[in-house]
């Protein structure tokens, strides 16, 4: 360069330098982070689908209103099931949580499903997505999430009327959102999947099934 | 104006380290997928933070011919992106974007959107006032 150095220079120079800094510093900080871990033995009590003596577990959080849990629910975990769950190399614990507007009592007539018929609940679950997937939650919910039982069938109607009219699982659907904060802490957001205790892709079926065959040779 | 006009370049790239800081840290550090029209908008920014760098440190007049057309591809996909919010448009960005976090707010009132629109504007603004007298802009 055939010019001297000019303040402005500097000033551009140190600038640079400075945005530099910082995004270095993100970098340390983020590598220098662990990853969150699920403790899944606070989850016990919640829907556990597949053969627990699996190797590999998986946490599912979600919220039932929520557009990207519904879209990985139907379109990514189907191929995770078919292919671990069923095979009995993998189990899942589901955790639903209602932050969403009108989620609670679908979240609630998941819970009492499984309660009531736990063979029954992931049809009902996919049932209760379909229905609800560009409808709104009404006046006439309660009606409808009967309807869904009685279509998905092999579930106690009296008794889940009953638990829909009682909100049942209100508690632990509370309960399920405290917890799934305290360990996501600003990082919450739905779905989130750990595959043993490690966060995994939501958008992938391709890494999750990679994820899930790196624990299987641990 | 004078001021502008001596350190308008200069503010152009200091708003595009900031938009790009800013699109770091929620994709990065606070782990927020970007939705499709964020991508677009990245696309703009991240090559206009280098050149901009290098115009400002030039002090070259044609930043303008390199920089209003990337600011105009990144406030078409910010404007976009804004429609999600003020025509209530669900969906607009995409199925992957975990659903709580579809509308970032800055300080609790300002939609990213929104500001990732003016801030390429202001960009464009800036660089229109420095641009070099015979320049096609």
């Amino acid at each position: 360069m055939d010019r001297k150095p000019t303040f402005f220079h500097v000033l551009v120079i140190a600038t640079a330098i400075g945005a530099a800094s910082l995004i270095a510093a993100g970098a340390v900080y983020e590598v220098s982070t662990p990853p969150a871990m699920a403790n899944t033995q606070l989850t016990d009590g919640r829907p556990r689908i597949g053969h627990l003596e699996a190797k590999v577990e998986l946490v599912l959080i979600e919220d039932v209103r929520c557009g990207a849990c519904q879209y990985f629910t139907q379109k990514i975990f189907p191929e995770i099931y078919e292919k671990y769950i069923e095979t009995g190399r993998a189990y899942c614990v589901m955790v639903p949580v209602s932050f969403l507007d009108g989620s609670r009592p679908l979240s609630n007539a998941a819970l009492a499903v499984y309660k009531l018929a736990p063979d029954r609940f992931l049809p009902y679950l996919h049932a209760l997505l379909e229905f609800y997937c560009r409808r709104d939650v009404g006046y006439a919910v309660q009606k409808e999430l009967l309807e869904l039982a009685q279509n998905v069938g092999g579930i106690d109607l009296k008794r889940m009327r009953e638990c829909i009219e009682t909100n049942c699982f209100l508690p632990q659907l509370e309960q399920n959102f405290e917890w799934a904060k305290r360990i996501l802490g600003r990082d919450f957001g739905t779905p989130t999947l750990f595959v043993n205790g490690i966060r995994s892709s939501t958008t992938s079926a391709e890494a999750i099934a990679a994820h899930i065959e790196k624990m299987e040779k641990k | 104006m004078r001021f502008l006009r001596s350190y308008g370049l200069y503010l152009a790239w200091v708003i595009c380290l900031l938009g790009l800081l800013l699109s770091l840290y929620f994709s990065e550090l606070n782990h927020i997928e970007p939705c499709r029209f964020c991508w677009y908008q990245r696309i703009a920014l991240f090559p206009l933070a280098i050149q901009l760098g290098i115009f400002t440190y030039r002090g070259d007049t044609n930043a303008a011919l390199y920089g209003i057309p990337l600011c105009f591809v990144g406030f078409m996909a910010a404007s976009i992106q804004s429609l999600d919010l003020i025509l209530d448009i669900h969906g607009l960005c995409g199925p992957t974007i975990p659903c709580n976090k579809e509308m970032i707010y800055f300080f609790d009132f300002l939609p990213l959107s929104w500001l990732s629109g003016g801030g390429f504007l202001l960009i464009a603004f800036l660089l229109w006032i420095n641009r070099h007298p015979k320049s096609v802009f």
